[in-house]
């Protein structure tokens, strides 16, 4: 297989996977399309060191991170972390039921939105990746942090978030 | 049968990996030509200046070819192997290691700098025993160390506005993942 083959091959079974990626990063379509066309040329770029000793999907994973962190320079400043879909991922940001279930009120998970939006860059980046169902390890594997590292850091992050949602639950009751 | 959407994604792609192919072909063209000056530029100029001795007779002539070839093979390695390291970034790297080296390319000062310098001893010491007399001395070298110093200014002007705030957001994302 060529590298335009490959290229190709992994582009047309990871594009969704890319374009989530995309879409936790940028608010409007637009920059969607010009980061997702940037993780393919780096995709092109790094081909050719892609050995095969991770995952595929840790690989693609890598490079979209990546690009999405050095994104024209602009994604530093107005990075979004957009979350869209699906309730029950969402939830998994905050484990805690009683919480959870206040949550599915439409307001709380607002803030919620908004809070994740706050987060410094890397968190953004870690809680994105969670978002997508990674695995802690192979999250520490695309980061290069050590995987009880990875789960210091998102259970800090969690910590702060359930505390900030708690605190805004009382001043609403 | 094929969508209207997946039909436009596949040209959209042909399209994008023509313009890689294009741009890959490009870089490679420039590595051809380092490679020509390698293996032709410096050999012809080693036989001019061997040449020229065996005319003259004059020793300076020796020193100073050799100083204008030293300087200009060291440039040419050094241009040949910048060339490689920086014709593209792998973004596939873990972050903090993508992070760590960005902020190695992009500092103005590295260790590789002693070569520059080297270099540029080795052309100035060409151009000064290319001269004769004391006065054209003095002024070859004040043209010459006038030039490093301005092309050194221009750099770190350039570095300031271009470079430093990749390095700087680099640095700040690498103290976020590591504090």
């Amino acid at each position: 297989m060529n590298k335009e083959e490959k290229f190709k091959a992994i582009i047309s079974e990871n594009s969704d996977r890319i374009r989530r990626i995309c879409r936790y990063y940028n608010g409007n379509q637009e920059d969607q399309k010009d980061m997702y066309q940037e993780v393919l040329v780096n995709i092109w770029k790094s081909l050719d060191n892609f050995r095969g000793d991770a995952a595929i999907t840790t690989w693609i994973y890598r490079v979209s991170v990546n690009t999405s962190l050095t994104f024209t320079g602009k994604a530093y400043r107005r990075m979004k972390l957009l979350v869209y879909g699906d309730m029950q991922k969402v939830t998994t940001v905050i484990d805690d039921e009683s919480l959870t279930e206040k949550l599915k009120k439409e307001q709380l998970l607002n803030q919620l939105q908004t809070e994740l939006n706050q987060l410094p860059v890397m968190d953004k980046a870690l809680i994105s990746l969670m978002l997508e169902g990674i695995s802690m390890k192979e999250i520490a594997d695309i980061i290069g942090i050590t995987e009880p590292n990875v789960k210091v850091k998102i259970h800090r992050i969690k910590t702060q978030l359930k505390e900030k949602l708690k605190n805004i639950d009382h001043e609403n009751i | 049968m094929k969508t209207f959407e997946q039909q436009t994604e596949n040209n959209g792609l042909s399209h994008l990996v023509s313009k890689l192919k294009t741009e890959d072909s490009t870089y490679a063209n420039i590595s051809k030509v380092i490679q020509i000056m390698y293996w032709l530029f410096i050999p012809l100029f080693l036989i001019m200046s061997v040449l020229e001795y065996n005319k003259t007779g004059n020793t300076d002539e020796l020193i100073s070819g050799a100083g204008f070839l030293l300087g200009f093979l060291i440039f040419a390695l050094l241009f040949g192997k910048y060339y490689n390291e920086y014709k593209y970034v792998d973004y596939s790297q873990p972050t903090v290691k993508m992070l760590r080296q960005a902020v190695h390319r992009y500092q103005p000062f590295q260790g590789r700098m002693i070569w520059v310098l080297l270099a540029l001893i080795c052309i100035d010491i060409g151009l000064t025993f290319d001269k004769k007399g004391d006065a054209q001395i003095m002024e070859t070298q004040i043209v010459f160390i006038g030039a490093v110093v301005f092309g050194l200014i221009v750099g770190l002007i350039i570095w300031n506005f271009k470079y430093k705030p990749f390095r700087d957001d680099a640095i700040r994302l690498l103290r976020e993942i590591e504090g």
